[in-house]
């Protein structure tokens, strides 16, 4: 079983489906504008940083319990992309919802004024 | 097919063998820790846009954005690591461990990156909104 594009898919991309599902009509077009440059600002940082660590051989991959499913983009893995591109949406949505949840319940005083 | 799929795989694992802990580990290539060297430009460039964005950020919730990120990565990089996922090479980092899992990890990859992609956000969101205040104003 792919175990490790399923841990990604399972930590990153499905939570940050759900919560841009939840704050999609809860945010204004320039916070979804700008989100959406940032992940096209990210992409290509997030791939040249893997090929930078893989190239510097600070990991690799075992296989011996899980393997990977055998798909690559010149010689990476793409379970390494799931990951280090799921990362950045991910953050990003977590902080926007923290963010909505400060505004509306914990600190709603202080935005009120 | 699966076990074959990457270039950079399967030439070391033969390399590759447990320790007591059940961590995966492997040592090749010359000392240096590049997992900690590699970081610091980004930090600097990170430097420049935290001093950017540093009034604009919302740091209850970038703090409980940290705090809940390191927890969760914390959790499934001991997982991935001792499932064989990532396999780290002991000559390209600093040495200790927690958990099994690099200190750079804790140190460095739980909270700067995460800082690093709102904080770009935040730059791109107050650049849109000066933009558009300014064809508002026009």
């Amino acid at each position: 079983m792919p175990r490790y594009f399923l841990t990604d898919i399972l930590i990153f991309w499905l939570p940050a489906v759900i919560i841009y599902l939840f704050l999609r009509k809860k945010t204004n077009s320039l916070q979804k504008k700008a989100f959406w440059i940032n992940l096209l600002i990210w992409c290509p940082v997030t791939f040249a940083a893997e090929y930078l660590y893989l190239w510097a051989d600070i990991w690799n991959f075992s296989e011996e319990f899980d393997p990977l499913l055998g798909i690559s983009i010149f010689g990476a893995p793409i379970e390494e992309f799931a990951f280090w591109f799921g990362a950045p949406v991910f953050y990003t949505m977590l902080y926007m919802l923290f963010d909505y949840l400060d505004r509306k319940y914990w600190h709603r005083r202080k935005y009120a004024r | 097919m699966p076990g074959n799929s990457s270039a950079f795989v399967w030439i070391i694992k033969p390399l590759m063998k447990r320790d007591l802990k059940g961590v995966f580990r492997y040592a090749r290539g010359a000392k240096w820790p590049a997992w900690f060297i590699l970081a610091l430009p980004f930090l600097i460039i990170y430097v420049y846009v935290y001093f950017k964005t540093r009034k604009y950020i919302n740091w209850t919730a970038a703090l409980a954005m940290i705090i809940f990120s390191e927890i969760m990565l914390t959790i499934t990089e001991h997982i991935c690591i001792t499932r064989g996922h990532w396999v780290y090479n002991d000559n390209r980092i600093l040495g200790p461990r927690i958990w099994g899992i690099p200190i750079e990890e804790p140190l460095i990859y739980y909270w700067i990156p995460q800082l690093f992609v709102v904080f770009t956000m935040l730059i791109i969101y107050n650049y849109l909104r000066k933009r558009a205040r300014k064809k508002g104003a026009a």
